[in-house]
């Protein structure tokens, strides 16, 4: 599974991303207790226009006082239209963890990596929500500092003229664009967040797609949404157990010296010798996750 | 200066010769009844129980300076039957009244008027809210108010500890017999469970109601017995102002988190089975932790026994789903609660006492499984208060609070623990309300706190994957966020007495200066 690493040589699973409003300082406080594997504070969607000045000073205080208990910290600046983002990204760079780039495409990650010429370590994840960001995706997932590709389906639509569902058919290609663009850099991917925030079953329901798709993690926008996420990831019981079966057949054949492998009928070739090593990789890196939450 | 079981500082002498809170079980010293039931004979007007105004009935009830008045709270922040008599005592010259409500809410601001003319000088009640909590904490009474439990005002009544000589009792329908309920009419309230009380005991009781029905009124909640005269006036209040507070689901996410997270501990206890019994407070993160809980019971096809307590909407659900056999109701928060109570057998009207008073025989809240309860501030000590604000302000009171939390197997607080600056968790809190030995667990957005005394049930929990942490080390990581919190700025002089609910001082309440 793709993992961001931090300036600390921390590594970080990202299976949830949880928003946060940078104008709110009892949501910070209380974010690192919420159980998401990344925190965004944000300063572009969810602060006023009015507030933006203000929540930049609060982010900065929150970054340097909060114990964000080894939760990534990641901060969504003003993108680079906004005329923002190098106040933004001078604030928070040399103290988050991860810079989220809204209407990220290559010219502006070009723009962003040369705000962060002083912040050695700070990491990037390019919100891809527009056609042109798609479009440029597997550019995006290569450039400089990128760890993570985050698709951003409600300002794509926007963006592209198209109605938005509740099925969600009409985001099938951007969802698979940027999975493959991100698997190909080996970096991140973030599936869209889930915007009825009282709907749990449509989340579930939704989240099988993301699973299917093989994005590695999740954008939440409640707390709620964060435990739902990672249940849905986790590889079940049925999966780590077929991986078992599938690598202790594997060994025994080494073993013996013989070639082609069958398992319960089916051949058992290296592409799924390797999908189960991945699936075993993963639950262990869940688990290793549980224990420590 | 004594101090009671709680180290709190209580002064010698208090008027009325009070006993100091030791910190045993009310079980231990119930006083029982008085025996002082009204005696036989009423003061019935010539023309029958029908007055035609206030001020007739004030009359006719032989009403002196002096005495004690009461009222219930039923039509809460909706009621204008407490400030249309006290405006006729005005009027009337009356002065050194003391008014024995059951709560106080904003409505009832005008009292403060009467308070500053001498017509009011005392104040005795289970709730204060609003103008009147904030006019006491600046010492505008003469001598302190008395706040009580809703349980511990019914012993008190019972025991003649409080002597109640006209109750005015707000009846959203009654008859010329004086036979009344709160179900009926254009301020239909739902039930009358204070008022019932106040009805057996006072010397004389004035039914004053917006809705006259020819006799006899059905269903009777109040009989005609226990009422001497019925005035019908224009309006006794408005009964969208019941619905006041917070009695829908929170939509905070951190509630919301903490609400899930107060579930999943119920149900690590082990008492969400077959039989379960429940209340909440009416704030949105207690109603929160039922919407869980109704989740749950559903899914775990779970058939409860009863809901308890101040009844909502979503209680109400839990009834017609079938999740409880019955609820007792005591008070109804809003138009749907009502309209159960009208309609449903299994939605039963209690009484005060029966719902919580422990100078009883039994009480609805000792055969409580869990209940759910908000908190102002929390000790490390699991002390809860709810009466005054962190600025020392009256602004509240334990109501059932207390109560339940003594009488439930389980008492889960749910609070943030961190409210906007202000630590709610901290070393002490600025009034005792519920005794910390009545508290079983805190949760909070940073975790959840289990009382020492309940190893068994921390165990539970982690064995459940929930965070249970040590309250000191909540309380020391939000002081490390938001700084402690300074001293209060208070005078020597008390301005309330705050009663447990067995009558013994629990803790006072000073002046703020």
């Amino acid at each position: 599974m793709t993992r961001a690493v931090t300036p600390s040589g921390k590594t970080h699973l990202r299976r949830s991303l949880l928003f946060v409003p940078g104008s709110s300082p009892a949501m910070m406080m209380a974010a690192p207790f919420l159980g998401a594997d990344s925190i965004v504070l944000d300063l572009e969607d969810s602060v006023p226009a009015s507030e933006k000045d203000s929540a930049r000073v609060l982010v900065v205080k929150a970054l340097d006082s909060i114990d964000f208990r080894g939760a990534e910290k990641v901060v969504r600046v003003n993108s680079a239209g906004s005329g923002l983002l190098k106040a933004d990204v001078e604030a928070v760079a040399s103290r988050a963890d991860t810079i989220l780039l809204p209407k990220a495409d290559v010219e502006s990650l070009g723009r962003l990596a040369a705000l962060l010429a002083c912040a050695q370590h700070a990491q990037v994840i390019a919100l891809i929500e527009t056609a042109t960001g798609l479009e440029e995706a597997f550019a995006c997932a290569r450039a400089a500092r990128v760890t993570g590709l985050f698709l951003g389906a409600e300002d794509l639509t926007l963006d592209m003229g198209m109605e938005r569902t509740r099925e969600g058919d009409e985001i099938f290609y951007a969802r698979w664009r940027v999975v493959a663009a991100a698997a190909a850099a080996r970096v991140a991917s973030i599936d869209t967040p889930y915007t009825d925030m009282s709907d749990e079953e449509g989340l579930r329901r939704d989240l099988q797609v993301t699973r299917r798709l093989g994005f590695t993690g999740r954008a939440c926008i409640h707390p709620l949404q964060v435990e739902i996420v990672h249940e849905a990831l986790r590889p079940d019981q049925a999966a780590v157990e077929w991986a078992r079966r599938v690598i202790r057949a594997d060994e025994d054949a080494r073993a013996k010296g013989t070639g082609a492998v069958t398992l319960d009928g089916r051949m058992i070739d290296a592409p799924i010798v390797a999908r189960a090593h991945h699936v075993l990789d993963r639950a262990a890196t869940y688990e290793r996750r549980e224990v420590r939450d | 200066m004594t101090r009671n079981a709680l180290g709190r500082e209580i002064p010698e002498g208090l008027p009325g010769g009070r006993r100091i809170y030791d910190g045993s079980h009310p079980a231990s010293r119930l006083t029982g009844r008085s025996g002082r039931v009204k005696g036989v004979g009423m003061m019935t007007a010539p023309s029958g129980k029908t007055l035609p105004s206030i001020e007739d009935a004030i009359r006719a009830s032989g009403l002196k300076d002096g005495m004690t008045v009461s009222f219930h709270h039923h039509l809460r922040d909706g009621d204008d039957v407490l400030n249309m008599v006290l405006e006729a005592c005005s009027r009337m010259g009356l002065k050194d009244l003391r008014v024995a409500a059951s709560s106080i809410f904003p409505v009832h601001a005008p009292l403060v008027d009467h308070i500053r003319n001498g017509v009011v000088t005392a104040v005795e009640a289970n709730y204060i809210g609003g103008p009147v909590g904030e006019a006491i904490s600046a010492g505008l009474l003469p001598r302190p108010a008395i706040l009580r439990t809703h349980g511990g005002r019914v012993r008190a009544i019972e025991a003649g500890e409080l002597e109640i000589d006209i109750a005015f009792i707000a009846a959203p329908c009654a008859d010329p017999g004086g036979n009344l309920n709160g179900v009926q009419g254009p301020s239909a309230c739902g039930s009358l469970g204070y008022a019932v009380v106040d009805a057996q005991y006072a010397r004389c009781v004035v039914a004053v109601t917006d809705n006259l029905v020819p006799f006899p009124a059905c269903p009777i909640s109040i009989p005609g017995g226990n009422v001497d005269f019925v005035v019908e006036v224009d309006s006794i209040g408005d009964a969208a102002g019941m619905v006041s507070g917070s009695t829908r689901i929170t939509r905070d996410p951190v509630g919301l988190v903490i609400a899930r997270n107060a579930a999943r501990a119920i149900q690590a206890s082990g008492l969400l089975k077959d039989g379960f019994s429940f209340q909440t407070g009416a704030g949105g993160t207690s109603l929160a932790v039922a919407s869980f809980v109704r989740k749950m019971m559903h899914e775990g096809r779970i058939k409860g026994s009863f809901g308890l307590g101040g009844i909502t909407e979503f209680f109400v659900s839990m009834l017609e789903e079938g999740l409880f056999s019955t609820l007792l109701d005591t008070q109804d928060f809003d138009a749907t609660a009502v309209r159960s109570l009208r309609e449903n057998p299994r939605h039963q009207e209690i009484d005060c006492g029966l719902y919580a008073s422990p100078g009883r025989k039994g009480a609805a809240v000792d055969h409580l499984d869990v209940v759910v309860l908000g908190a102002t501030e929390v000790d490390t000590s699991f002390n809860v208060n709810v009466t005054t604000s962190s600025d020392g302000v009256v602004m509240g009171g334990s109501g059932g609070h207390s109560d339940a939390a003594a009488g439930a197997k389980l008492t889960v607080i749910v609070t943030r623990a961190l409210r906007t600056r202000l630590p709610v968790i901290r070393d002490s809190v600025t009034c005792v309300s519920t005794p910390g030995d009545s508290v079983d667990m805190v949760v909070t957005e940073r975790g959840t706190a289990v009382n020492p005394a309940r190893p068994d049930l921390a165990g539970l929990l982690r064995e459940r994957g929930i965070l249970v942490r040590d309250i000191l080390e909540i309380k020391e990581e939000i002081e490390a966020l938001v700084g402690r919190p300074a001293p209060l700025a208070i005078s020597g002089r008390i301005v309330v007495i705050n009663e447990y609910r067995d009558g013994s001082v629990i803790d006072v309440v000073r002046q703020v200066v």
